[in-house]
């Protein structure tokens, strides 16, 4: 149980490549932080600072106030859990899991007994003789999982854990995880680069990019409210739908205008001094693939857009259209995001869709689609950072 | 998504290229089959003349013994008539501590060459490698001064010394590449788990054993049937190696060539048996990674 406090962490190569830069970070005791972002995005080499199997070159790391910068691995007391396990593949189920109490002279019963209670805990009892290579991948996580719970350690850093597991194992592992940090109550790292693993995980979520901390909230105010361009696209699957804009106004009403289309703005940002501080700024639009629904007699009233039907994939639950829409689609370099999209043709750019699976869309159509949501994200082209009304208006 | 639309593969029928893999197969074989009877026939031959009497092996050298050119005249002279016990535990002393302290100190060297960043660490590596190509004889005269002024003239420690420093350059070149194969998060793991680096190091040298293996493999032959070494640094009776011990029947005895044969013949046994043992090792450590 304790305390991670990190100040202005950054970790620069010897060949000069910055691969964390000055990241600032509390994470209480107890806690579950996830930190999230596409590969290479430096949430690894974090956390492995933290572990203390990388040096630290500026800033602080402290567990329960203690600056650890100095200190080797084994005098953190931290346990971690490895993307591919890292079993010791010569040692039996028992002695994995034993390893770290032997190497930290526990005495033999007592070693004896905690493993046990681990395996228990696990449900690995029945395998403790074996060896890793005749285990399945989901066995070999939970020993894994046990090498680093038998410990008590006073954190749990764990990096990518569910990554090399099928899709229904990982969902079941992952409820798993949750069950045990929870009963356990010890301060956990969580590393992936799955959003969705980061909202179902995290109680706050840190998202990465390039070594910078974008922003560090609960789930659903990173879904709500993100701080910026980046945030907005990697949080929320599908991803939301990003166009170039400009905002519009006149003495009483404000809009924001993409393409050909425009989404009136709230109260807000027609207030203030009535300077038009705003009219022309340059902005991008966000709209999330949810908010669209199908234009019908009921929601005639709200603001619509146009957009031809490319590709219809019916999930059952839901039905994503793959559209295009006359407007200029805004670029982010980060290729991750760029997935999953319908390549961009000459007619307009992608614009994604989640509708009820009662819609009746054919590909091919052209339909209006209503915006059912009071707002959308605007940010600015410029610096990418979200335009909040009560802030930059 | 313009490289989709490349040509499906044709349906599997015994095309030409495969009848061509199939010859060129043959070609391999017979190649690796005339070469291994190249090898073989001087070892037969030693075998085979070992067994015969010494007017036998002058009429006809390539023929089998029959049971009037049966003769055990040879091993008689080396096993009775010889120091040859004493030969042969010498050889064995000094190969398994050469081996042992080859494939020690090479493990060590390579688990800092793949593990650590440290400055030189290139240069290091090269310079080891180095070592690999410069044969150890061209200082033969060096070897011989100092080992004369440590006072290891005529002592197994001296081919120990002069077999290790030999084996060295090629067991840290390999076992550099094996210690790379090892993957880094289980050292991390381990060094979580509360190692410090000398257990890891332990940890990690069970995954590496085929490398060992093969280590003390390359090592092994070189030093047991050496001539050149026992020669200059040892001659002495009672630290005399088999290869020497063998190499005194041509003159001693006047070219007692039952004797020599035959000694030659024992001393393939113990080689033999070793490199059994050895290479069950790198079999195993092989098929142990591939299950992992």
């Amino acid at each position: 149980m304790s305390e991670l406090r990190l100040s202005g962490v950054s970790k620069v190569y010897p060949n000069g490549v910055r691969a964390v830069s000055d990241v600032d970070l509390n994470i209480a005791d107890g806690e579950l932080l996830v930190l999230v972002g596409p590969s290479g995005c430096g949430k690894s080499t974090l956390l492995r600072m933290i572990a203390g199997l990388e040096d630290v070159t500026e800033g602080v790391v402290e567990i329960d106030g203690r600056i650890v910068n100095a200190e080797t691995p084994r005098e953190r007391d931290i346990a971690m859990v490895f993307q591919n396990y890292a079993l010791y593949p010569h040692m039996t189920v028992r002695k994995n899991i034993g390893y770290s109490l032997r190497l930290g002279k526990v005495p033999r019963d007592e070693a004896a007994q905690r493993i046990e209670d681990t395996a228990a805990l696990l449900e690995l009892t029945d395998l403790l003789d074996r060896k890793p290579g005749a285990l399945s991948g989901g066995q070999r996580q939970r020993v894994a999982m046990g090498r680093a719970i038998v410990r008590k350690p006073a954190a749990f850093l764990m990096d990518e854990p569910l990554s090399n597991l099928d899709a229904r194992l990982r969902v079941q592992m992952r409820a798993e995880i949750i069950r045990l940090q929870r009963s356990l109550g010890t301060t956990t790292v969580y590393v992936t680069h799955d959003q969705v693993e980061a909202m179902t995980m995290g109680s706050r979520v840190a998202v990465l990019r390039d070594g910078l901390l974008q922003q560090v909230e609960s789930p659903q105010v990173l879904y709500d409210h993100p701080d910026n361009l980046f945030v907005a696209a990697f949080i929320g699957s599908p991803s939301m739908n990003l166009y170039q804009g400009r905002i519009e106004r006149t003495s009483t009403t404000a809009r924001a205008v993409f393409g050909a289309h425009s989404f009136p703005l709230q109260d807000q940002w027609t207030e203030g001094d009535g300077s038009g501080g705003n009219d022309g700024r340059e902005v991008i639009v966000g709209i999330r693939p949810e908010w669209l629904v199908e234009q019908t007699r009921d929601n005639a009233d709200l603001p619509s857009v146009r957009v031809r039907v490319e590709l219809v994939e019916a999930l059952g639950s839901e039905l994503v259209a793959h559209t295009t829409i006359e407007a200029a689609g805004a670029e982010i370099d980060t290729p991750e995001l760029a997935e999953g999209h319908v390549s961009e043709s000459s007619d307009g750019a992608p614009c994604l869709a989640r509708l009820s699976p009662r819609s009746r869309v054919a590909v091919g159509e052209t339909i209006d689609l209503a915006i059912n949501h009071p707002s959308v994200h605007l940010f600015d082209a410029e610096t990418e950072r979200a335009l909040r009304p009560d802030r930059d208006r | 998504m313009d490289t989709a639309t490349s040509a499906p593969a044709p349906p599997d029928r015994i095309s030409p290229t495969k009848r061509r893999i199939h010859l060129g197969r043959w070609g391999v074989h017979a190649v690796l089959l005339a070469y291994s009877l190249l090898a073989l026939g001087p070892t037969l031959l030693i075998i085979m003349n070992s067994l015969k009497s010494r007017s036998a092996i002058f009429d006809d050298a390539f023929s089998l013994p029959t049971s009037e050119t049966f003769d055990l005249v040879g091993y008689d002279t080396v096993l009775n008539g010889s120091s040859f016990d004493v030969y042969f535990r010498n050889s064995f002393i000094v190969t398994v501590a050469s081996v042992l302290l080859v494939v020690f100190f090479s493990a060590m060297a390579a688990f800092a060459l793949a593990e650590y960043d440290f400055k030189g660490n290139t240069m290091l590596a090269l310079y080891l490698a180095i070592g690999i190509m410069i044969p150890i004889r061209l200082g033969t005269v060096s070897i011989l001064k100092l080992m004369v002024s440590l006072g290891l003239i005529n002592t197994l420690w001296a081919l120990i010394l002069v077999y290790t420093a030999m084996g060295l350059p090629l067991g840290v070149f390999l076992m550099t590449q094996f210690m790379r194969q090892v993957p880094r998060e289980l050292k991390s793991a381990a060094r979580v788990d509360g190692a410090n680096e000398y257990r890891v190091f332990g940890l990690v040298l069970p995954l590496v054993r085929p490398g060992m293996a093969a280590v003390a493999v390359f090592t092994m032959l070189p030093v047991w049937n050496d001539l050149w070494f026992p020669l200059i640094l040892a001659p002495a009776e009672d630290t005399r190696t088999v290869t020497l011990g063998a190499s005194a029947f041509l003159g001693q005895f006047e070219r007692n060539w039952n004797a020599l044969l035959a000694a030659l013949t024992l001393a393939m046994v113990p080689i033999i048996l070793l490199y059994v043992i050895f290479s069950r090792q790198f079999l195993r450590g092989l098929t142990e990674g591939a299950i992992k």
